[in-house]
């Protein structure tokens, strides 16, 4: 990894370079190793995977790229998976990354490809679940004072606060969106993360490197109709999509919600997270804030509840959003949590446009 | 400005038509308060477009008592005693800040009164009748006792112009009894008829005196009914006709006989719509489903065509926010479309009723209906 936060323009391939060489390390392996190469970007204006490929050596491996908004780094993933699996690739870099060569703000990009302000969109369902349910703003507080105390000990998190973060202090920090505050959304930056996504076989033959885990199944799921769906304008389909991605992976990878140990999700607002909850099958529809406020998906969720902790490296909100990095943050995050004990880890990200892709990881032996 | 009457001369232009000036938005104000008139087409601008008009417009009993007054002041009076009438046709609303000019003739028994802007708006009446009126029938019946008050009488003849004082004893403006108003127990007379307010424009007023008009300090007995609903042919489609009449009487028997026709207008184009004041989406012809914006194919992955559409030009607020200045919601449209859109100004509130507004060609929103 390398870490994330503002990073001057042009330094994608210092950021590729450093994330790139901790990842192959950590894998006991060098890159004339790999027979490919995936990279994950969003940003227009950020080098495309065939540059940064030729800044850790120039062997002619294949080399592809993947763009999918916030999701990149998960469809990076994802396609390596589908590489190695299909046997067309043994051993494969992702790395994703974000820093364009020059300034270009996300959010002009955003609107240029017609969406209205994603905090405007994001606002709107915290705004319609607070008439519905009765939601009120210290639950999103609640969730985003979590990730940002699970960002404290995270070196790689854009947001790192000296002291502990109370429900108050994020409800005072500016408001952005009614009733979305500045600290429940998640900065824009820049950053990278790599990871080495290689066959049994392959795995198999190296010498040294950390424990390996397993990508048990990955999933990209489109928006579907249904009456009342948004086609113009809203940067992310109906959070219905959601929850289809998480069945559809479930049962690619044999496993239910309540053996997943660990979960990273698209918290680029404090209230997705609170609807993931319940979208990717943790607990029953209208459940979630009575939850939030006993302390769920937090630390010693597993115990107290049986729930597992959310957002452990800080989510979007705390450790920052580069685009194509945040997928394999989630990814290095869920390998950190499977090492230390855990068995099976959940990811999950939205790509404006939308797709929402979901990935299972799972401790190998 | 609008004046005080009795204190402006008007102009005279060729051909014997003189200029009223423009109804403004100040007599508007003047009008509903002497006359209990409320209804928001006449103020509110979102909802006179809401409901398909281009903007605000005159009530008919505002330039309509105008026009009397103004036939007054060129000789056209209300007899003193014997039956009477004074009967207001209106053809055209009358938008605001229109200029007006009033033509006054004879016409047998009496005067006719022309309101043009250039266009003819409205017409009045005024001539000797050779009978009294008579009591009539109808359905829903109210009373009331209605005495004609010296204040009342003051408010509505500076609302209309009205060219004489009116101290106790003396005649009020005809079209006075539309102050019942104030005295009814159910006041709002297109409620009274069962009729959508958005699409009712009044069409006719007629007042029949038995003996010489209405005066100030008299008290009346009102009977006040819905008469029978018909129809009629008009240009856009057909028309539906109700009249509302109220009848006022006293010891000497039946002394007024004041009717309002209201018309129902036939709903505005739902397709292709030439003014081009709807968005356009499509819809699946198999599933009825409506979509925006437009798209070329079905949404089921099966490749059916779809067809272009009008889309409804208003629904209800499913959700808002506000960002960087700028209120944005998600409305649901009446024909199943959800859209997200920038908002005009609040409050807002999740579940009102919300419409098109801007140019549908240019920039666009939706505003509180």
């Amino acid at each position: 990894m390398a870490p994330f936060g503002r990073h001057p323009a042009g330094s994608a391939r210092a950021l590729a370079r450093r994330a790139g060489v901790a990842a192959l390390a950590d894998a006991g392996v060098t890159f004339a190793d790999l027979d490919g190469f995936v990279a994950g970007s969003a940003h227009p204006l950020t080098p495309r995977g065939v540059y940064l490929a030729k800044e850790l050596g120039v062997t002619g491996l294949a080399v592809l790229h993947a763009e999918h908004a916030s999701a990149s780094g998960l469809a990076a993933m994802h396609q390596a998976w589908a590489l190695v699996g299909a046997g067309a690739a043994e051993a494969v870099l992702v790395l994703g990354v974000d820093c364009p060569e020059r300034e270009q703000s996300v959010l002009s990009i955003i609107e240029g490809e017609g969406n209205l302000p994603a905090p405007a969109l994001f606002a709107m369902w915290a705004a319609r679940r607070m008439h519905d349910r009765g939601t009120t703003d210290r639950h999103l507080a609640a969730v985003a004072a979590k990730n940002w105390n699970y960002a404290r000990a995270n070196p790689f998190a854009a947001r790192r606060s000296a002291e502990q973060v109370t429900i108050e202090r994020v409800l005072a920090s500016r408001m952005v969106a009614p009733p979305l505050t500045s600290m429940m959304c998640t900065p824009w930056g820049e950053g990278a993360a790599a990871a080495v996504v290689c066959s049994a076989d392959f795995l198999a033959r190296r010498r040294s490197g950390g424990p390996p885990v397993r990508l048990r199944g990955s999933h990209v799921q489109s928006e579907t109709y249904a009456p009342g769906h948004v086609f113009s304008g809203a940067i992310v389909g109906p959070p219905a999509m959601s929850r289809a991605a998480a069945a559809a992976v479930y049962a690619k990878a044999g496993v239910a919600p309540a053996d997943i140990d660990v979960v990273q999700v698209h918290d680029a607002f404090a209230i997705e997270e609170l609807f993931y909850y319940e979208l990717l099958g943790f607990c029953a529809e209208g459940e979630a804030d009575g939850l939030v406020e006993r302390g769920a998906f937090g630390p010693g969720s597993r115990e107290r509840f049986g729930l597992p902790e959310f957002s452990t490296h800080g989510g979007l909100l705390a450790g920052g959003h580069p685009g194509g990095p945040t997928g394999v943050a989630q990814v290095h995050e869920t390998v950190r949590q499977l090492r230390a004990g855990s068995r099976l880890g959940l990811c999950h990200l939205l790509g404006a446009g939308s797709v929402a892709i979901t990935q299972v990881y799972e401790r190998a032996a | 400005m609008t004046a005080e009457p009795g204190t402006v001369e008007p102009a005279t232009v060729e051909g014997g038509a003189v200029e009223l000036g423009a109804v403004e938005i100040a007599d508007v104000v003047r009008y509903s308060g002497a006359s209990g008139d409320r209804n928001p087409l006449h103020y509110d601008p979102q909802y006179a477009r809401a409901a398909g008009y281009d903007g605000l417009f005159a009530m008919g009993a505002l330039h309509g008592g105008w026009l009397v007054s103004h036939a007054v002041t060129r000789g056209a009076a209300i007899p003193a005693s014997g039956p009477s009438s004074v009967r207001l046709r209106f053809r055209e609303i009358v938008p605001l800040g229109v200029p007006l000019t009033a033509e006054v003739g004879a016409v047998d028994g009496g005067h006719e009164a022309v309101l043009r802007n250039p266009r003819v708006c409205a017409t009045a009446r005024i001539v000797r009748l050779a009978e009294p009126p008579v009591p009539g029938g109808g359905r829903d019946e109210q009373r009331t006792r209605f005495p004609v008050e010296e204040g009342a009488a003051r408010a509505f003849a500076a609302a209309v112009r009205w060219p004489d004082p009116v101290p106790a004893g003396s005649a009020v403006p005809p079209t006075f009894p539309t102050v019942l108003s104030f005295w009814l127990p159910q006041p709002d007379p297109i409620a009274r008829v069962g009729l959508p307010p958005e699409r009712t424009l009044l069409g006719e007023t007629a007042v029949e005196l038995a003996d010489g008009p209405l005066r100030v300090g008299e008290v009346f007995a009102v009977r006040e009914y819905v008469g029978a609903e018909r129809a009629r042919a008009g240009s856009a489609g057909e028309l539906r006709l109700v009249d509302l009449v109220a009848e006022l009487s006293d010891r000497t028997g039946l002394r007024a006989r004041y009717r309002n026709t209201f018309v129902l207008t036939p709903p505005p184009a739902t397709a292709a719509d030439p003014a081009g004041t709807r968005l356009r989406g499509s819809r699946d012809r198999r599933t009825g489903e409506t979509y925006f914006p437009r798209r070329a194919l079905s949404v089921d992955g099966t490749l059916r065509d779809l067809e272009p559409v009008d889309l409804a030009p208003g629904g209800v607020l499913h959700s808002w926010t506000s960002f960087d200045g700028t209120d944005f919601g998600q409305v649901d449209l009446a024909d199943g479309v959800r859209l997200q859109t920038r908002l005009g100004p609040g409050p807002h509130q999740i579940g009102t009723a919300y419409v098109l507004a801007g140019d549908v060609t240019g920039e666009w929103w939706f505003a509180r209906a």
